[in-house]
């Protein structure tokens, strides 16, 4: 059905009916065509990030081909409890350690404790003696001033050291769920074909194993991926977050408000303006490289701790949290400062001269009126930036997070090593379980931008409500 | 006998003849007020906006709790004339006022003069309401805060009532002061602007279009309210709407906006009369053309 | 001047429409003075007659510049001298309306006159004031469509003679007492005088509004055409 269009004059220059209809045809065929393509791109999208997901959560749980060297079970007997009831876990602290003094052998035992002490007030493993020359030393050990070791540390020092569990084979998610036996006709193969030649087939069991479980959040760093777990990484990624926002909101939100408030147009502001937005697009790497020039070398002083105490600095150089935080904080500050920006900017300026009009200063009218609009659209912007910056690697890498590293950062001093630095050494390693850990950390750095990201939009929405 | 055709015929033949002369105004010139001067007077002010001088040479004097309204076609200058009553033009970056503006017989463009205190007492509503995103009771209070207000709550109550009650607006809202300044309609938000600005206890209120946001039944109601206010306020009022210029004020000042040689249009002050010889018999023929509406 | 555009072209039509009417009006009266006058000085009943037919003319114009009057007002809003034209042209709407009437009146008195016997001095002394009278309002009709102040000025001048015969006729009336036919002839015809008087007024009305048109001030013209103004307080 057509619309018939009353007669115009000057028909010449429009098309006549037929010709317009074929056209039209045309026309809606076109835009056809655009929207498919649109929605054909939103696809592409969405199943790349699909792909992503499906490739991390596959490698997080799945069946697995484990030998332990001690089982747990027999271990538990063996202190006598009744296997069924207690697992290795509900031991107490004493009794693990006490088990690690008989297993293990007096040097690897010196050594864990030089790393960290198993009690305060008495030495396992050390001698008094020694303990006390070795800590006046020049260079102690971090088991001088850290602080002992606790429950998960000790029950996955005795998985580690005890238990021994050795992952011979492991399989994902997928295949797990469909095709079991699959996997364990591919486990006898490889037993045939002797890849396997310290082991016997008798001493393997099948477990399904979640790689991604809540002991592995607790649990810190180990060099036994069965038993590795990404605490430290948390804590140190933790420590990270807080300093970069210290860092960057208030230098970010305050200069954005003078830019916006304040300064008067002229050639220093539209310079300025430029830099700062270049700045947000420099890559990350440099800004490592800056943080190890600046905060780690020139300020050692500072970033070590030296200079808030007099005797023994907290770390012997300048690689510590506190210059990673103030790196990362610097990466984050371009893109606080102009979110910040914008959001001032969406301020109708009607409601700034409805404050100056009375009478007020320009900072009565900023804070009053102008900042409390503003406030969801600052919020937003801060956390999706950091939320960024939890998950950037080179700078750390640059700036001096460990690798490996097994205890919890104490403070601001301390040495650290986070979350995406964990994955990016894990990954490295040709072992199929380090990228089944991998995995699972990699979950875990999802979940948690996800939960800033939802943070950012539950404080968005609530201030959003309220400057109505 | 004589028939009809030829009747008008000949008054087509007379009319035709033409007019030798347009109307003028009154053939006495109009005695120039020398009186007091008025709460406001300006003296050969120019608005720049960087290069581009906006509008020229204005000496106006402004009566004390009078209504004084600026009219004029768009780019004539008078915005720019009443934002520089109270140091608003300020806020443009590359504004620049020469002459002086007599406020009280002080030049408010003086060197020291503070700006946030001109504003306290030379207070301003805009074209478009603009409460702030607060209730209806912080919008009044929060004026009164940041100029010091040291009184107790119950006092300061009192002062946004008889804010609101000064704007017509008391009974409307006497329930819901706790509500956001948003809720209420197009004319009660213009109300609630008027309170806030006089809730400062302002000497002078100057309103910017006030009422070109707003349905016709709520411009009359502000107009109203402006006839109420002038017994303790004075009022400098822009419009576009001739018509309102000559409901509400005594005197009108016209503004127009000429091409000069270096293609710069600049505004000039063409006649400021009492209103009601204005809009009957306007002493310059520029204002003549513009209220009958022939113009270029 | 060039540059200046009329964007009120609508109203500005209308008002030339409207003064057009008014304008004829008076256009029709001054030839209704002449035939009114001719009529009674020569007992001509026809002409009388024609004379009331004229009339109704001005009645239905009348009415129409009235309506068009009043819509015109409420559409737009004029201001400046297109409002003192307004004023002007309804209040020239009446006093053309009453010189019609006068007129009327006039023709009716040749009408009722026509069988009775005449005072030729009488006679005379009303053509000698339709002479007079027909160009006061040709004066004041061209006074008002140059915008010629100066001219209007003339009418209060132009219009003492006649108010000299008018005062005259009285004793031209009284002088034929004591024939009843005469008198009641001649009394008739003090009517007629004063008729006539009244629309030499109204011409001269005519030129005070085209002086207030022009100049913006209301004022009465006295003997010698000098504005008096309403009040003597400056304006304020």
């Amino acid at each position: 059905m057509s619309v018939q269009a009353p007669k115009r004059r000057n028909q010449v220059v429009f098309p006549s009916e037929s010709e317009y209809r074929g056209q039209l045809n045309r026309r809606r065929r076109k835009a056809s065509a655009f929207q498919f393509f649109c929605l054909a791109m939103l696809s592409v999208a969405v199943l790349a990030l699909a792909t992503l997901l499906y490739t991390i959560v596959n490698d997080s749980f799945g069946l697995v081909a484990i030998v332990n060297e001690n089982d747990p079970r027999d271990i538990v007997a063996g202190l006598g409890y009744d296997p069924e009831a207690t697992s290795l876990q509900d031991v107490s602290y004493d009794e693990l350690v006490a088990l690690l003094e008989t297993t293990v052998s007096s040097g690897v035992g010196r050594r864990l404790e030089r790393e960290q002490r198993f009690y305060e007030d008495r030495l396992v493993f050390e001698d008094d003696g020694i303990w006390a020359e070795i800590c006046a030393s020049d260079a102690p050990p971090t088991g001088c001033t850290s602080a002992p070791r606790d429950d998960s540390n000790v029950f996955a020092l005795v998985q580690e050291r005890v238990v021994v569990p050795d992952v011979i084979a492991s399989n994902q998610l997928i295949p797990s769920l469909l095709d079991q036996d699959a996997f364990v006709q591919e486990v006898v193969a490889a037993f045939e074909a002797d890849r396997f030649p310290d082991y016997t087939i008798d001493q393997v069991t099948m477990e399904w194993r979640a790689w991604f479980n809540p002991t592995f959040l607790f649990t810190p760093q180990n060099s036994t991926p069965e038993v590795a777990g990404i605490r430290t990484a948390i804590l140190g990624s933790a420590w990270l977050v807080l300093i970069t926002i210290l860092f960057a909101v208030p230098v970010g939100v305050g200069a954005a408000i003078y830019l916006v408030e304040y300064a008067k147009p002229s050639r220093l502001n539209d310079f300025l303006q430029t830099n700062i937005n270049n700045l947000a697009g420099v890559p990350s790497i440099i800004y490592g490289m800056l943080g190890l020039a600046i905060f780690v070398r020139v300020f050692e002083p500072f970033t070590s701790g030296a200079i808030f105490t007099d005797g023994v600095p907290p770390s012997d150089n300048g690689r510590t949290i506190v210059a990673a935080g103030l790196t990362l904080g610097l990466l984050t500050l371009p893109v606080v400062i102009i979110s910040s920006q914008e959001a001032l900017k969406a301020v109708p300026d009607s409601l700034r001269h409805a404050g100056l009009a009375l009478g007020a200063t320009r900072w009565q009218t900023v804070r009053s009126q102008v900042l409390p609009v503003a406030l969801s659209g600052i919020l937003t912007g801060t956390i999706l930036a950091v939320a960024r910056a939890i998950g950037e690697t080179a700078p750390l890498i640059l700036v001096g997070a460990a690798t490996f590293i097994t205890t919890d950062p104490t403070g601001p001093f301390s040495k650290f090593t986070a979350l995406p630095i964990q994955i990016f050494q894990w990954t490295s390693f040709p072992q199929q379980e380090f990228h089944n850990i991998a995995a699972a950390a990699s979950v875990a750095l999802l979940l948690l931008l996800l939960t800033l990201n939802a943070v950012a939009v539950i404080l968005r929405n609530r201030y959003s409500r309220r400057a109505e | 006998m004589t028939n009809e055709t030829s009747t008008e015929s000949r008054i087509d033949d007379v009319i035709e003849q033409g007019m030798t002369t347009e109307p003028q105004g009154p053939s006495r010139p109009v005695p120039e007020t020398v009186g007091p001067p008025g709460v406001i007077e300006t003296k050969s002010m120019n608005v720049y906006y960087g290069d581009f001088l906006a509008v020229a040479d204005v000496s106006l004097n402004f009566g004390r709790n009078q209504i004084s309204a600026l009219i004029g076609p768009s780019g004539c200058g008078k915005s720019t004339v009443l934002r520089s009553l109270n140091r608003m033009n300020d806020l443009v970056p590359t504004a620049r006022t020469e002459g002086e503006v007599h406020y009280h017989g002080e030049n408010i463009y003086a060197d020291g003069v503070d700006p946030v205190e001109v504003r306290r007492t030379i207070g301003m509503v805009f074209q478009k309401p603009n409460p702030f995103p607060k209730s209806i009771f912080d919008n009044i209070a929060w004026g009164a805060k940041i100029n010091g207000f040291r009184g107790s709550k119950a006092e300061l109550e009192g002062l946004v009532q008889e804010a609101l009650e000064g704007a017509a607006l008391w009974d409307e809202v006497k329930d819901k002061l706790a509500e956001s300044g948003y809720s209420l309609s197009g004319g009660q938000q213009q109300r609630l602007c008027i309170a806030r600005a006089i809730a400062t206890k302002p000497d002078v209120i100057l309103m910017d279009e006030p009422c070109s946001a707003l349905d016709p039944i709520a411009t009359l109601r502000i107009e109203e309210l402006m006839l109420e206010l002038k017994e303790n306020y004075s009022i400098i009022i822009v419009t576009h709407n001739m018509q309102q210029a000559a409901r509400v004020s005594d005197k009108t000042a016209f503004f127009n906006v000429k091409l000069d040689e270096s293609g710069m249009r600049t505004g000039r002050l063409v006649e400021y009369s009492p209103t009601d010889q204005l809009f009957t018999s306007p002493t310059e023929k520029d204002t003549e053309d513009y209220i009958t509406g022939r113009f270029g | 001047m060039t540059g200046i555009r009329d964007t009120n072209i609508h109203f500005h039509q209308g008002l030339e429409e409207l003064e057009r009417k008014v304008l004829s009006m008076v256009d029709r009266a001054e030839q209704m003075v002449e035939m009114a006058v001719q009529a009674v000085t020569s007992d001509d009943v026809d002409l009388a007659q024609r004379v009331i037919e004229l009339d109704a003319g001005i009645d239905l114009t009348y009415s129409e510049v009235h309506q068009d009057w009043t819509s015109l007002m409420a559409r737009n809003q004029p201001l400046g001298s297109d409002l003192r034209r307004m004023a002007v042209l309804i209040q020239l709407n009446v006093t053309f309306e009453r010189m019609g009437d006068q007129c009327v009146n006039i023709a009716k008195i040749a009408q009722f006159n026509a069988d009775l016997p005449r005072v030729e001095r009488i006679c005379e002394q009303i053509r000698e004031m339709g002479d007079l009278v027909r160009p006061m309002i040709r004066t004041a009709i061209e006074a008002y469509v140059r915008g010629d102040v100066d001219e209007a000025r003339l009418l209060p001048a132009m219009d003492q003679p006649v108010d000299r015969l008018n005062a005259n006729m009285y004793k031209e009336t009284v002088a034929v007492r004591n024939n009843p036919q005469l008198l009641e002839w001649a009394t008739k015809m003090l009517m007629v005088s004063r008729a006539l008087e009244r629309i030499g007024d109204q011409a001269v009305d005519f030129g005070e509004q085209t002086a207030y048109l022009m100049t913006g001030e209301w004022a009465e013209f006295d003997e010698d055409g000098m504005a008096r103004p309403i009040d003597e307080h400056p304006i304020d």
